[in-house]
């Protein structure tokens, strides 16, 4: 209310940190040649281009599909998962719940690495079905339907989250009433619970289209074989393709992809408020009783433990037996060619030992340093009717709209744009700016939660004492807020360590992260060196959600 | 000079005017009771006083000097006004100690520590803290958390102190203690005070004025006797006291007195206002004067007894007439069934 100016201040730094990098999308799509370029001038005609290209068609139509795909079969399965776990007699419950966020946390690139030497025309799996049946496989990794498939089932956490949230509200004395009345467990979940909780699904239905057309691991290194491509890696091929890169193009794709993705967020916003008044009028949450499965519990266990090793256990152990053998093939038996060269090789070449180093720099004291970015925006924020507070809860929607490969795209051209800043384009600043670009919506959010926790009059309690803002800040609202920014910090390394497209074209000599050294290793072929370094990135984020788990961290944040 | 004056207060949320232009002032050394049904404004007369809300017309000042004023938009900052204030929650820090939540305000001030300690100390041993200072607000009792709020709120020697229904969370027998204590240390330490309350009988046991706020407006403001006593609104004469409200017709009125005829039951009162015969009018009746009386006395109607119990003290009885129904205490127990029950004129305000 009082002492706007600061708040203002801060709001305007952040809506240029948001808006400039639009901006400059928005200018370089027009141009005929890379902004800085003496030779460009204004056109439309880049996005004549772009729509005449039937390569930006097919991979339109492949993102609509793995977009759809993902819905139709992540939606009912995340669903399904959340009733499973909160509302019945499922054996296990415990000890799966943690389990279920690992896929939220696991590099695509890890994962995709994974299916192919798990699954792949050579993987462990194939080979192994070969000798035992002989004749190829039934499966294809690299086709469409097994595309949309990993992808969907990667995706099923998120459905999750909502879902099971939602149904945490819904008081079960609704369902006992039903069962009561005498409908079969089935029957009850499909008539009571499930209307209860539409708006929750509808809203993760929302998000998991929304993330289809951000992806970009997973079809990078499962489609690209055929040539398949979608929105996100044709976005990236287009750095090589034309012999240099074609900003101007990219630009334009940066742009057809918005256009998609800010409505889908947008109206995710708007759904999940009403979804959220829809739930408070459930009231509290009751005690809950287990709607039980009777024989049906075991059948539900064994699918939920399916889920479970195809997404995460299924590629964790390719990579990690991968990363053990020289070599593997038809031919070849284990024992023979076990080794620990792929492990020296992490430390022998320099490229890979900085990315792994960097990579922890950037996770914990990048994660750090995000973190009093967004607490500062928070603070500015807090409690704030401001109508520039209001607003900047609207520009965060941008980079929420943005995947990461675009955020890490926009951010390498300001440092280009900049004077100042071009020395720093290919450092980790620029990889730390273009992070917390790409995590701000969402830090900001788990921020704002906290701050939001501090009761109102322990505030003004000090403000009456004498305390000015700051001190407020500093004296009550940080402190009671520790736990959640304690928690911010930890998703923060999380994210930060397991990101690999942000800093695609950001990487240059020295400034390497694991996950963009992965990407390339791919690109060169070098499957040995990869599966190492993928097994290292896993075991740092295992590090990094133990510690999260010894904190009490939700990791559903 | 009063230490602290309010005038005019208007107040908003949103389009709805909560605050309808509220004025009082304290002395030095004095209590005001703000008191009023929930949701009449009390709370947020308090916290624009304090900074905490913004009013947009009006003026507040502390210890002369201006602290608010909505003509020339001058606003201080609630930490630039200097004022003590207990919130109801009592907003007591979770993870500091007894001690560094009453220190803070003088940590604030820069005092040096030894000072700190010094008053903390001092307070704290008045409010009978003195062996809690070591403990985490988690760890005391509510009626503790109360003295530390208050503490705490005194610390820094505020000339004007607030204290928003400070009892409300305390169980009965506590807060008469309280009570007494409060009003005892105010006086003592020669603060300007204002206590909110719901809770007339509070108000009326704690404050040298009562100020009457009725849907964001002073309904009255007075001592307490004058309250009690002499009532000028409806609502001043019914939200104080305990009483019964007839509603019926004026069939005469002279001397300052009216007489109603509530559906047969005859009640004589003071006019709080001007009343005419054949106008429809309101009597208020103080429930604890009426009485039993003796046939032919003046001021009574006859009345059937309905039901008796005995309280303890006292028997409580309900007497009917019609639709209308008295409850009377006496001493001993009553044989009759029916009786004149005396409603007595000085007691009774018509409206
Ligand atoms: N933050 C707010 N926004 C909108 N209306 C409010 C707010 N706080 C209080 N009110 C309204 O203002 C009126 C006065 O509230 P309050 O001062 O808390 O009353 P009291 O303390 O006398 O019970 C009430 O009608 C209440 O609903
Ligand atoms: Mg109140």
């Amino acid at each position: 209310m009082r002492s706007d100016f600061w708040r203002n201040n801060v709001v305007l730094l952040t809506a240029l940190f948001i808006l400039a990098p639009v901006g400059l999308i928005l200018w370089q799509s027009f141009l005929t040649d890379a902004f800085f370029s003496a030779r460009a001038r204004t056109t439309a005609e880049t996005y004549g281009f772009v729509l005449g290209d039937p390569g930006f068609r097919d991979a339109l139509l492949n993102t609509v599909i793995l977009s759809a795909g993902m819905v139709l079969i992540a939606v009912p399965l995340g669903s399904l998962l959340a009733f499973l776990m909160v509302r019945t007699d499922m054996p296990g419950r415990k000890w799966i719940e943690p389990a279920i966020f690992l896929p939220l946390f696991m590099s695509p690139m890890v994962l995709a690495f994974g299916y192919i030497v798990s699954i792949g025309p050579s993987g462990f799996w194939s080979v192994w079905w070969q000798q035992l049946f002989g004749g190829a496989p039934f499966w294809n990794v690299y086709s469409m339907p097994m595309l949309v498939l990993v992808v969907a089932l990667t995706h099923v956490p998120h459905v999750y989250i909502y879902v099971s949230t939602a149904l945490r509200t819904v008081p079960s004395d609704l369902e006992e009433a039903a069962r009561v009345a005498g409908g079969s467990p089935l029957t009850v979940a499909m008539r009571v619970t499930l209307p209860l909780v539409w708006p929750s699904i509808a809203v993760s239905a929302v998000l998991v289209a929304f993330l289809g057309f951000e992806l970009f691991g997973l079809p990078y290194v499962l489609g690209d074989q055929d040539g398949r491509l979608v929105l996100a890696t044709y976005l990236y091929k287009f750095n090589t393709l034309l012999g240099r890169p074609a900003y101007q193009l990219m630009a334009v794709v940066v742009i057809f992809i918005m256009l998609v993705t800010l409505p889908l967020v947008m109206l995710q916003r708007r759904m999940l408020r009403s979804a959220q008044r829809y739930s408070t009028i459930g009231g509290k949450a009751a005690r809950a009783h287990p709607i039980p499965l009777g024989p049906w519990k075991w059948v539900a266990l064994a699918g939920v433990l399916i889920w479970l090793y195809a997404v995460v256990l299924l590629p964790l152990s390719g990579v990690a037996l991968r990363s053990f053998v020289t070599t593997w093939g038809p031919l070849v038996a284990i024992r023979d060619v076990l080794t620990l060269d792929n492990y020296h090789k992490l430390a022998d070449l320099p490229l890979i030992r900085r990315s792994i180093v960097n990579t922890l720099i950037l996770a914990f004291a990048g994660g750090f340093a995000s973190l009093c970015v967004y607490a500062v925006i928070g603070l500015a924020s807090h409690r704030s009717k401001a109508k520039s507070t209001k607003a900047l809860d609207f520009l965060v929607l941008l980079p929420r709209a943005m995947p990461g490969i675009v955020a890490g795209l926009v951010v390498f051209w300001i440092f280009l744009f900049v004077p100042v800043l071009k020395p720093w384009v290919a450092s980790l600043v620029a990889m730390w700016v273009a992070y917390t670009l790409v995590w701000l919506p969402f830090g900001l959010r788990l921020v704002s939660n906290s701050f939001g926790q501090v009761g109102r009059e322990l505030e003004e309690a000090a403000h009456v004492a004498g305390a000015g803002q700051a001190r407020v800040a500093r004296d009550v609202i940080l402190p009671l807020a520790r736990h959640g920014l304690l928690a911010a910090w930890l998703l923060a390394f999380l994210l930060y360590a397991r990101e690999y497209s942000t800093g695609i074209f950001l990487m240059g000599q020295g400034n390497e992260v694991m996950g963009t050294m992965l990407v390339s290793l791919w690109n060169g072929g070098n499957i040995d060196v990869a599966s190492s370094l993928a097994v290292v990135n896993t075991l740092v984020i295992a590090g990094g959600i133990a510690l999260a788990l010894r904190f009490g961290v939700r990791l559903d944040a | 000079m009063p230490e602290l004056i309010v005038e005019n207060i208007h107040l908003k949320y949103g389009a709805v005017e909560v605050l309808k232009g509220a004025s009082f002032a304290v002395e030095k050394g004095r209590i005001a009771a703000l008191l009023g049904p929930s949701g009449s404004g009390k709370t947020t007369l308090l916290r624009t006083v304090a900074g905490l809300e913004r009013a947009y017309r009006g003026k507040v000042s502390v210890s002369g000097k201006q602290v608010f004023d909505g003509e020339s938009g001058l606003d201080l900052p609630a930490e630039k006004r200097g004022l003590g204030f207990v919130f109801q929650s009592y907003a007591l820090w979770p993870n500091r100690t007894v001690f560094d939540n009453v220190a803070y305000g003088l940590r604030l001030r820069k005092a040096p520590e030894a000072e700190v300690k010094r008053k903390v100390g001092t307070v704290c041993e008045v409010l009978g803290l003195g062996h809690l200072q070591e403990r985490f607000p988690a760890q005391l009792s509510g009626g503790q958390q109360q003295r530390v709020a208050i503490a705490r709120s005194l610390a820094y020697d505020p000339a004007v102190l607030l204290l928003d229904e400070p009892l409300s969370n305390l169980d009965a027998k506590l807060r008469d203690e309280a009570r007494a204590f409060l009003k005892e240390l105010i006086t003592r330490e020669e603060r300007a005070a204002v206590i909110v309350t719901h809770d007339q009988i509070e108000a009326l046991a704690i404050a040298d004025t009562i100020v009457l706020l009725n849907g964001g407006v002073i309904a009255q403001e007075g001592s307490p006797e004058d309250l009690y006593n002499r009532p000028r609104t409806l609502f001043t004469a019914d939200f104080i006291g305990n009483n019964v409200r007839l509603a019926g017709k004026v069939v005469a009125a002279n001397d300052g007195f009216a007489t109603l005829d509530c559906d047969g039951i005859r009640v004589t009162g003071r006019m709080g206002q001007p009343k005419t015969a054949g106008e429809a009018g309101t009597a208020i009746c103080r429930m604890d004067r009426l009485a039993l009386a003796q046939p032919g006395e003046p001021d009574t109607v006859e009345m059937h007894r309905a039901t008796s119990m005995f309280l303890g003290e006292k028997w409580e009885h309900v007497y009917r007439l019609g639709d209308h129904s008295l409850r009377v205490l006496t001493e001993g127990a009553v044989a009759n069934d029916t009786s004149p029950i005396r409603i007595p004129r000085e007691s009774v305000w018509v409206f």
